[in-house]
């Protein structure tokens, strides 16, 4: 069994003047230890289908139909709370955004120590503050005291989303979710921030889903990928047979129109 | 002598009390014909050094010529004449278009400008041409920007563009705000161009493979100077610097790697 | 067609708001009024209201329901007058003000000081001063509500500036005045109308308390303001019809404006 299960997943908007069924029946595994990427254009429904897996889909999406099994039990439609818990401690998120899901307000230190209260591991202070730096470390912050006590607007992007990934990672979840973690970074940066991902999975075998645009990404950083495509996935498998062989249509002339090497005016 | 030459140029923004030099004693020529991209990361001075060459910023310090003429020195009515033969592509589509006007009016409005002996029909014609030559009907003139997508959005940037014949064309990042599959077919509608009105490209991007598709020559950016430059296959194959070889070492392919 | 029965039935209070005010203005334009609105019957004066008499007639037999009708067509017309007013130079101004120069900045200053006035004592002193018939009401309700046209347009204005398609027309080499007309102005005019509505319905209100102090109206053309005033002294003797009918007819209009506002500040927050 896998570690995520998606079995017919289906989510819709409903919009003042239609209804738009953003995912029609999307259905694809996670195992442990893999690593798999999402990708499709805009208006693909990669990103709904993520939200909706995690029950982040806000008003006017709503999900309608499938299943959506992580560790055998569904994510969709359970409780609240119970999705909350298990959205901390078994399933990490790292948003595309760092400056969005980071508070600009409190230190760093506190917005970590309100992480580890909320899932009720944060006992004292220096415990909290203890990990708070060995987990920036792993990420390769070597001031992680500074940035514990500075804020959010004094990093850099890069900076800012290695803080947004050790925050996914203290809880030491299985499953790490990433929506385009790396689109608002700089060419070196997203090398970077990639690679840093790659080692923390491979360290503890935790899987990885990553959802993006950009084949380069799920070239060299998945083992496995789903092509998405107006709400349905066209096409599914490992990484080096798809993108070397694709049987879809679409995946063809998506990997088509990466200009390749030699190719000129 | 060449089409475009930018010598020395600078501009110093003042950001909340601080002196940012966006752009430092930075020089280029583009022969007439001729592609040149300008490569960097964000914060590297590649859009200042573009606005720059075309007057719609001031710099600090340097000159630019086109055709002849030293554009930083011109300004009023015959800045603006000049622009006849000088234009831009931006890279939010939808965001260069005014949503309150329909497509024929945003694409003609340089014919109003400088070829103002049009009557309107004449114009339409114009219009009408131009709009076969980005790919689009004729019908679309009538349309308003919202209701096109990203990549259409962008033909008519271009259409717009070029309706004047223009000489030289400053396309900032003009592919990067579009989806994977309109990217490829934009670049070849600007390579169709190119060669159809033998236009000359100061072409503005971060991607090194989308550059490697379009240019002649390369000028690689970094904290407001060109640190390297050369034909770009020379760039490409035998870079100098270190900062250009960790921007092709940063790029990645779809080539698949095994894990 | 379509496009707008749709817009017009996710909006409910938009629908409504101009229907309310399309059939007062009717009404008090086109509809037949049982009586003449001002035509005094010494037979029947303090009437309470009754099928005769729907809203009851005041002290000098005028019939209060036809003189309400009536009193539309003065008040609503006075306001939408005067709100054009202010518009036609605000707006302008406004946009002027927008451009960075030494004058902009003296222009906001001197309204500044003009704004400090309270609105309503200005419009007395104005009209006051240069005599009190209509012309000047209008004059009045235009001088006061121009400064906030200004304020509206030139801040919204400097926004749509630092705009792309603004600074693609730059490029293209429009002119200044050509930008402002071609692409600033058209963008603007969205939250131009939104606060042309609202000027209206505020615009009713001052019409009526400036009639109730006396200026404006005449009698015995009806005005809502002065209606309400002549009811006053009546109240206490138990005649509320007298006052309470045009106070409702007030608060009716501005409310329709209101919803009419908030309808198409709706429909231009969508389309941004």
């Amino acid at each position: 069994m896998s570690l995520l299960e998606v079995r017919d997943l289906r989510a819709q908007f409903d919009l003042h003047t239609e209804t738009v069924e953003a995912v029609r029946s999307v259905s694809f595994d996670v195992a442990a230890g893999d690593s798999v990427g999402i990708v499709g254009e805009t208006g693909s429904g990669k990103s709904v289908t993520v939200r909706s897996i995690l029950g982040l889909l806000r008003a006017p999406g709503r999900v309608t139909g499938g299943t959506a099994r992580f560790n055998g039990d569904d994510l969709i439609g359970m409780k609240p709370k119970a999705l909350r818990r298990l959205r901390g401690t078994e399933i990490g998120l790292i948003p595309q955004n760092p400056f969005g899901s980071l508070n600009p307000i409190l230190t760093i230190e506190k917005q970590f120590r309100n992480v580890l209260g909320a899932h009720g591991q944060a006992a004292s202070r220096e415990t909290v503050h203890g990990r708070a730096v060995a987990v920036l470390e792993s990420v390769g912050i070597s001031q992680a005291e500074r940035v514990l006590a500075g804020h959010a607007h004094q990093l850099s992007g890069g900076m800012a989303q290695r803080v947004a990934i050790a925050m996914a990672f203290i809880l030491e979840p299985r499953l790490i979710v990433a929506d385009e973690p790396t689109t608002a970074l700089d060419v070196t940066v997203q090398k970077q921030i990639l690679d840093l991902l790659a080692d923390l999975i491979a360290a503890d075998q935790r899987s990885l889903l990553i959802v993006t645009h950009d084949l380069g990404v799920v070239a060299n950083y998945c083992e496995k990928v789903v092509v998405m495509y107006k709400g349905e996935v066209v096409e599914t498998g490992l990484v080096r047979d798809v993108f070397v062989n694709p049987s879809a249509d679409y995946t063809r002339s998506l990997l088509d129109s990466v200009p390749k090497p030699g190719e000129r005016w | 002598m060449p089409l475009v030459e930018a010598t020395g140029l600078s501009k110093t923004f003042n950001v909340s009390g601080r002196e940012v030099h966006a752009v430092s004693d930075v020089s280029f020529t583009i022969g007439r014909g001729e592609t040149l991209a300008l490569v960097g990361e964000s914060g590297s001075g590649k859009s200042t050094t573009g606005r720059m060459c075309l007057h719609l910023l001031e710099p600090d310090s340097g000159t630019v010529a086109v055709d002849g003429r030293h554009v930083s020195d011109l300004s009023g009515a015959e800045l603006r004449a000049a622009r006849r033969n000088m234009t831009m592509v931006f890279q939010e589509p939808y965001q260069s278009l005014n949503p309150k006007m329909r497509v024929g009016s945003t694409i003609e409005e340089p014919l109003i400008l400088h070829e103002p002996d049009l009557d309107a029909a004449e114009r339409r014609e114009r219009v009408e041409d131009i709009l076969e030559r980005v790919g689009l009907p004729r019908e679309y003139r009538l349309r308003f920007p919202g209701e096109l997508s990203g990549g259409q959005q962008q033909r008519i940037g271009i259409a717009r563009a070029a309706i004047t014949n223009p000489a030289f064309i400053v396309l900032d990042e003009p592919t990067s705000s579009l989806d994977l599959s309109v990217q490829a077919q934009i670049l070849r509608l600007l390579r169709k161009l190119h060669s159809d009105l033998d236009l000359a490209y100061l072409f503005i991007s971060h991607d090194l493979h989308t550059v490697r598709f379009v240019s002649d020559r390369i000028a690689v950016m970094h904290q407001g100077r060109i640190v390297e430059h050369g034909t770009t296959e020379s760039v490409f194959t035998d870079p100098e610097e270190m900062y250009t070889k960790t921007l092709l070492g940063a790029a990645l392919g779809i080539t698949p790697r095994p894990r | 067609m379509s496009a707008v029965t749709t817009f017009l039935r996710n909006r409910p209070g938009l629908g409504l708001g101009l229907l309310i005010l399309v059939v007062i203005l009717g009404a008090s334009t086109f509809a037949p009024l049982p009586y003449d609105p001002v035509a005094t019957d010494v037979s029947s004066t303090l009437k309470s209201p009754s099928w005769e008499h729907v809203f009851g007639t005041d002290r000098s037999g005028f019939d209060v329901f036809s003189r309400t009708i009536r009193a539309a067509r003065v008040d609503l017309s006075l306001a939408v007058v005067g709100t054009l007013l202010s518009m036609v130079i605000g707006v302008p101004l406004g946009l002027l003000a927008s451009t960075k120069n030494r004058w902009s900045d003296r222009l906001m200053r001197g309204l500044d000081t003009f704004q400090a006035f309270p609105l309503l004592v200005l419009a007395i002193a104005i009209v006051s001063l240069t005599g009190n018939n209509l012309k000047n009401v209008v004059v009045a309700i235009g001088l006061i509500n121009t400064p906030r046209f200004m304020r509206l347009v030139r801040a919204d204005a400097l926004a749509v500036r630092e705009s792309r398609y603004v600074e693609a027309a730059i490029s293209l080499g429009a002119s200044p005045a050509r930008v402002l007309r071609r692409h600033v102005l058209p963008n603007v005019s969205g939250i131009v109308l939104v606060q042309a509505t609202l000027t209206a319905a505020n615009a009713i209100v001052v019409i009526a308390a400036l009639s109730f102090v006396g200026i404006g109206v005449t009698p015995p053309t009806p005005s809502w303001g002065s209606m309400i005033r002549s009811g006053t002294q009546n109240i206490a003797s138990g005649s509320w019809w007298i006052s309470i009918f045009p106070g409702l007819a007030v608060v009716l209009a501005v409310w329709a404006l209101n919803k009419i506002a908030d309808g198409v500040q709706a429909g231009i927050g969508r389309s941004r």
